[in-house]
């Protein structure tokens, strides 16, 4: 008993020596966000000071309350349409058996192998022809587009898997309709599939800023990260890291926030459908 | 079987997701498999010119050059990514009290930003005042680290904060795989008189295929789809020795304006890609039967 006490210490000191260490490029950024403007003095120093004038200038830089405004309102729209769809889909093709069923399968989930770099200029063609170039509504197309792909395959294999078949018949023979056991019976039971999809799904959407960057250009309607773009060139110069890096902190923050009051459902999320139980 | 009736609602219900898919996903990949064979610059008139794109990506070293980057690019991931998740988790899983906690700080990373990691990584990369320069001076061994302006660590040094970046996802995701190990089968090894290393590679392996097979298959997906640190972090140089396929892609068509050159690109990463999955996925499917 003494010795496993023993080696469970160890082990603990160890891993915290590791995560210290592998956290570290964060920790000295947040220290280092709290300096003067212009201390690039030895960054290993950590929190000597604490002052938040690169906050300040960070938080103009940003034009943090509007970009959050923009992140907030682009991100709840996708991850809300995305759910709608790929639900809807995805229970579609559950039950489409036989053949119609497999070939959607096959047909959304090889949409996987596209990254959007690919197909930038039609894409860029399409959004303007429709005459959306510019609007909030083009980089929300786009989210709820590149994520259906996984988004569909999960639901569907959670539908198969966690939905018995027997409850929606019995539904049927009652009398429901095909609307009435989705939303009623399908959606109640695939809670696990849906909080997993807002999870691995939304913030990376939250966090990119590469569709962002192709389809907003009025400085109104810019996401947070598309304004971090704006210190890209502050990146090679030293004088500028405090104020960059307060950057960075302030436009993790919103995320950082939801994540300490529902880490519970993040663990949860990423492991639906990667474990077989 | 569903009836007829039943199968018309069912398809109703795919109509916006495949409106969606096919306006914004499937159409862009196929006007530009067919910009791949024209001379257009992303603007103006343009020719049909056959396969002289394809010839041109080959005789330039352009292709073979994006595709071995993409390759070394994605090996490192995949293998460096899940060793060390695979390592992390089996110490995490150990009785450790603070089990939680580590594995709520171990995700941070993955919480942050794709373009805020660059920016603190390329702090930690940059010479003279960056951090491993500061370790440097601190022992001081004058070290300066040019690891991104270097042709031989460049790519490496950017996988590698893909691989920082995703550690904590592929280590919660190998935990809860081998929390879900049956306690009766690894208990009956010990009894057998396996040692730990035995009861790691000839029982707990085997029984994690499945999830290994997704570890490997978001690493696969991570490393062919790498553009983010790429484009902050090394603009894909120095010279073209950390431009993998997205980034060679996205450099010609936005860049260069040599748009029918890119969409020729785009056609070989596309073959290859799916290529590679579905080798990779049949093998690991082979081998999750078996095991």
């Amino acid at each position: 008993m003494k010795k496993s006490k023993r080696s469970e210490v160890a082990v603990t000191i160890g891993l915290t020596l590791f995560f210290l260490i592998f956290l570290s490029p964060i920790l000295i950024a947040f220290s280092a966000s709290f300096r003067h403007v212009d201390d690039t003095s030895n960054y290993l120093k950590l929190f000597q000071y604490f002052c938040l004038d690169s906050y300040r200038l960070a938080f103009g830089k940003l034009n943090y309350f509007r970009s959050l405004k923009n992140s907030i309102l682009i991100t709840t729209s996708s991850v809300f349409l995305l759910l709608l769809f790929s639900s809807m889909a995805g229970y579609a093709v559950a039950r489409l058996k036989g053949k119609l069923g497999s070939f959607f399968q096959i047909f959304f989930l090889s949409g996987m192998i596209v990254s959007a770099q690919m197909s930038i200029i039609p894409m860029y063609r399409i959004i303007n022809g429709l005459g959306l170039s510019n609007t909030r509504v083009a980089p929300v197309c786009m989210y709820v587009t590149a994520a259906l792909p996984f988004s569909i395959f999960l639901y569907t294999n959670f539908v198969k898997s966690g939905v018995p078949y027997t409850l929606e018949e019995a539904a049927r023979i009652d009398g429901a309709k095909i609307p009435y056991i989705y939303a009623r019976i399908v959606i109640p039971l695939t809670k696990p599939a849906l909080s997993s999809l807002v999870i691995t799904q939304g913030v990376p959407i939250w966090n990119d800023f590469f569709f962002a960057m192709l389809f907003l250009s009025s400085p109104t309607k810019k996401t947070l990260p598309l304004q971090m773009l704006n210190f890209i060139g502050d990146m090679e110069n030293a004088t500028q890291w405090n104020m960059l890096f307060a950057a960075c902190m302030v436009s993790a923050l919103p995320i950082l926030i939801i994540y300490s009051f529902l880490q519970r459902y993040f663990v949860a999320g990423l492991t639906v459908g990667a474990v077989k139980e | 079987m569903p009836t007829k009736k039943v199968r018309k609602v069912l398809l109703c219900f795919l109509i916006p997701a495949l409106l969606f898919y096919v306006i914004f996903w499937v159409t862009p990949v196929l006007m530009s498999f067919y910009y791949g064979v024209t001379n257009w610059k992303g603007v103006g008139d343009y020719d049909f010119v056959g396969l002289k794109n394809y010839r041109f990506l080959i005789k330039q070293g352009t292709l073979s050059n994006a595709l071995f980057n993409t390759i070394k690019y994605t090996l490192f991931v995949v293998i460096w990514g899940n060793l060390q998740a695979l390592t992390l988790a089996m110490i995490l899983n150990m009785k450790i009290k603070a089990k939680g906690a580590f594995r709520t700080i171990f995700y941070i990373p993955a919480l942050f930003s794709t373009i805020v990691i660059a920016f603190i990584w390329s702090y930690v990369y940059a010479p003279y005042d960056g951090l491993l320069s500061e370790i440097g001076r601190l022992f001081g061994s004058g070290y300066v680290s040019n690891l991104l302006g270097e042709k031989a660590t460049s790519l490496f040094a950017t996988a590698f904060v893909e691989t920082w970046k995703t550690s904590g996802t592929m280590t919660i995701i190998y935990l809860a795989g081998l929390q879900n190990l049956s306690e009766e089968v690894l208990e009956s090894a010990r009894i057998d008189g396996c040692s730990a290393w035995q009861s790691i590679r000839y029982v707990k392996i085997p029984m994690l295929a499945n999830t290994i097979t997704v570890n490997v298959m978001l690493g696969l997906i991570g490393g062919f789809k790498s553009f983010d640190y790429i484009f902050a972090l090394t603009g894909g140089g120095p010279g073209t020795s950390s431009s993998t396929l997205m980034y060679t892609i996205y450099k010609m068509a936005f860049v260069e304006m040599q748009y029918g050159k890119a969409e020729a690109l785009a056609a070989c990463a596309f073959v290859f890609i799916l290529i590679i999955s579905t080798i990779t996925l049949g093998m690991m499917k082979r081998k999750e039967l078996e095991a």
